[in-house]
């Protein structure tokens, strides 16, 4: 069987560009630089941008280098007061695939990529490379009339309800936009379909004529979720739908969400950095680290017993809301995430893995060299459990 | 490591008191009355967590305890006694030999918190000058030795860094160092890591327990997460409504919580360590300020409110009860007064 969405090593680089304070030797170089420009469009290698790159390098301590390959996919020129400085890899040949009514969870921190995948996924934004396959279907290929299908099909939640929904409308018209914007009439009118929407969603008739400010943010989130129901799409992209939410509201939006994936079918992908309301929701779960996937795998396994220690770092990190719970034995990372425009080479994970210290000479060599391409994207998951125990114990 | 807050030790005279605190804003709309009767106290060394939805009052007490409303509109009723002098009635000069000295707080979003256009260790220094008669060579020392002691690398060099060239996670020791400089008895931590990251928030949280643990002070941890609770707190709050509406050790608000809504907070939190069952949300919202209720602040998200008599949640106004004398820890419930009844609702 076909999964329903297939993403296969998908990549966005995004270029990072000039304008950081201390560049404005550029501008004052201009006509020069015009001059040349204009010569030879689209690249402009002058040497006050060789002199920035240089200098931002300094700054960073570590040159912003991409390999040869993936510049020359990516030919990007620099303008007259821009250039060209580096890449931010946002999402790294991800893979990862959703079955029809599941529930796939995206978990990882701020900065790893998640958001960047649902973008990419909405063609909101285009893929550097990879493949992203709707019932087979690529859609880097769709224009026009097959895009504006496939967005039917595909829907979003957005994190922020508030920003998402525009003020000066009211939520009877918002639900129904996507209903107008694809030119669908519902039997019985769209009026009615906009109300049956927003009972599914448990929003009162009377609420049709008021506005986003008059609700609260969960009935906010509710209008957010009805308006991505108005076309029965086949998978809604949830991007962190319940964080700006508090607890007991929260747990309303998630069984909301669970309610319309048993009536509809419906699948998921559910983007969240809260671990607990994943293992509530999701099926299988990929768990991401600087724009690659590092674990993956149905929910139980992942949890119940996982394999790479980002996973396990991640997992132990969670506060648990036991005073009982045996607090021994966790893993605690140091340091803070290191830059997506210059990660690690090798393994992403290895300048705060806490197994890495332990590994022999000839196994750090591996991660420091090789990007681990396995399931599990770790060279030592057998050697790692181990070591992670007597790191453990030597912090203890 | 957090030291495991478990099995609180006989407690000694209460270093902070609160009673009855009360906080209102006058606004275009009428009066929000934020908190309504605050009741709050905390032993010397021991973290309390505040745990409340948004709304509930957690953060306007906390800044009534800092004095943040002295000269300002809003009207701040009842007592806060610290070391037993009661800081309600003192003017906001007054107010200044406590704050920073003797209490000291640490903001939710450190970026907006710090002055963008000072270096970070100029900031602390400052904070260390107000309180010390020293020479700005001293207290700069001071700041370095600070940065040091919260984990921040290389700390002479980032002492001239900007707040914007550090990372959420240090400048949330930053801070931190910035709090502590003083040596207050008394630190308040507002949401300290709804910011971060769960890797980085577990780090500030070992932090706080490793400097507290140092220092002796008194932590009052403002938060919505129960879980930070669990993790580093003796005693809890919970407010609702800007009430408090059950005070307990952290073993009994999980083992034996009284409050419905305390059990509606706990039924409605996915776990990590338990298996998925359907949640089971609080209906409704959290009342409006602006008009309180004349009964219980609960009553119309209460699914037990059949269980009293009289239709009493929605005519009076539970009081806190239970605590000193009792078996049962103090509760403002209707229903924790009749014990047999208690047992119907499980």
């Amino acid at each position: 069987m076909t999964p329903l969405l297939q993403v296969t090593d998908l990549t966005k680089h995004f270029p990072v560009r000039g304008g950081a304070p201390g560049s404005v030797a550029p501008i004052f170089a201009g006509p020069r630089r015009l001059a040349r420009t204009l010569a030879a469009p689209g690249k402009d290698p002058s040497s006050s941008a060789t002199r920035d790159s240089a200098r931002h390098a300094e700054s960073t301590h570590q040159t912003p280098r991409s390999d040869p390959q993936t510049s020359a996919r990516h030919p990007l020129g620099s303008s007259l007061l821009r250039s060209q400085r580096g890449l931010i890899k946002a999402v790294d040949g991800v893979s990862f695939s959703v079955d029809a009514g599941q529930t796939l969870g995206l978990v990882g921190e701020s900065g790893c990529g998640k958001s960047t995948t649902g973008r990419l996924l909405m063609r909101l934004l285009d893929p550097t490379s990879g493949s992203i396959r709707l019932d087979g279907q690529e859609i880097a290929e769709l224009r026009r009339s097959g895009l504006q299908e496939y967005r039917r099909r595909v829907q979003m939640v957005f994190q922020n309800p508030s920003s998402s929904l525009n003020p000066r409308q009211s939520v009877g018209s918002a639900i129904a936009a996507p209903l107008l914007a694809q030119g669908i009439e519902p039997p019985g009118g769209v009026k009615a379909k906009v109300r049956d929407l927003m009972d599914r969603v448990g929003l009162r008739p009377d609420h049709y004529n008021r506005f986003p400010h008059e609700f609260s943010g969960g009935q906010k989130q509710r209008v957010g979720i009805a308006r991505a129901l108005a076309l029965d799409p086949h998978l809604i992209i949830c991007d962190e739908p319940v964080s700006a939410l508090d607890v007991s509201v929260q747990a309303q939006v998630i069984n909301l969400l669970q309610d319309i994936q048993r009536d509809t079918g419906v699948a998921y992908l559910f983007i969240a950095h809260d671990l607990s309301v994943v293992k509530h929701f999701a099926d299988r779960i990929a768990v991401m680290y600087l724009g690659r996937i590092m674990e993956h795998g149905p929910t139980h396994e992942v949890f119940g017993a996982p394999q790479h220690p980002y996973t396990r770092a991640l997992l132990s990190a969670v506060p648990q809301a036991a005073p009982d719970a045996d607090r021994s034995g966790r893993i605690r990372l140091t340091g803070d995430l290191p830059s997506p425009a210059d990660p690690p080479s090798g393994c992403v994970f290895r300048t705060r893995c806490p197994a890495y210290a332990q590994l022999g000479a000839e196994h750090q060599e591996l991660c420091r060299t090789k990007v681990p391409h396995r399931a599990v994207a770790c060279h030592h998951t057998e050697l790692v459990g181990e070591r992670l125990r007597t790191a453990v114990a030597a912090t203890d | 490591m957090a030291t495991t807050p478990q099995g609180s030790t006989s407690t000694p005279a209460p270093m902070l008191d609160i009673r009855d605190l009360r906080v209102s804003f006058p606004t275009d709309d009428g009066v929000v009355h934020a908190v309504n009767g605050m009741d709050l106290t905390l032993a010397r060394g021991e973290t309390v967590g505040i745990v409340g939805e948004s709304g509930s009052g957690k953060t306007v007490t906390s800044q009534a305890l800092m004095g943040l409303f002295k000269d300002t509109s809003a009207t701040v009723t009842g007592e806060i006694r610290l070391d037993g002098e009661d800081l309600v009635p003192l003017t906001e000069a007054q107010m200044r030999a406590y704050r920073g000295k003797k209490i000291a707080m640490i903001f939710q979003d450190p970026l907006s918190a710090m002055h963008p256009f000072y270096p970070v260790g100029a900031q602390i220094a400052e904070a260390y000058r107000v309180h010390n008669k020293v020479s700005k060579k001293a207290a700069a020392a001071v700041a370095v030795d600070m940065l040091g002691r919260v984990g921040i690398p290389d700390p002479a060099r980032r002492y001239s860094s900007y707040p914007h060239e550090f990372s959420g996670g240090m400048r949330q020791r930053a801070m931190i160092a910035m709090a502590l400089v003083c040596e207050p008895e008394l630190l308040i931590a507002d949401e300290p890591t709804t910011a971060l990251d769960v890797t980085v928030q577990a780090q500030i949280l070992d932090l706080l327990g490793e400097l507290q643990s140092e220092t002796g002070a008194s932590v009052i941890m403002v938060t919505h997460d129960l879980g930070v609770v669990a993790e580093v707190c003796h005693q809890v709050v919970v407010m609702y409504g800007g009430e408090c509406v059950e005070q307990a050790t952290v073993a009994d608000i999980f083992r034996d919580p009284r409050h419905p809504y305390t059990q509606g907070l706990l039924a409605s939190m996915p776990s990590l360590a338990g298996k998925s069952e359907r949640l089971a949300p609080i209906p409704g919202f959290p009342p409006s300020l602006l008009a309180l209720p004349d009964g219980c602040l609960f009553a119309d998200r209460c699914p037990q409110t059949h269980l009293v008599p009289d239709q009493a949640c929605t005519t009076t106004r539970p009081t806190l009860t239970g605590g000193a004398g009792s078996a049962s820890h103090p509760s403002r419930c209707h229903l924790t007064l009749t014990e047999p009844v208690r047992e119907v609702a499980r």
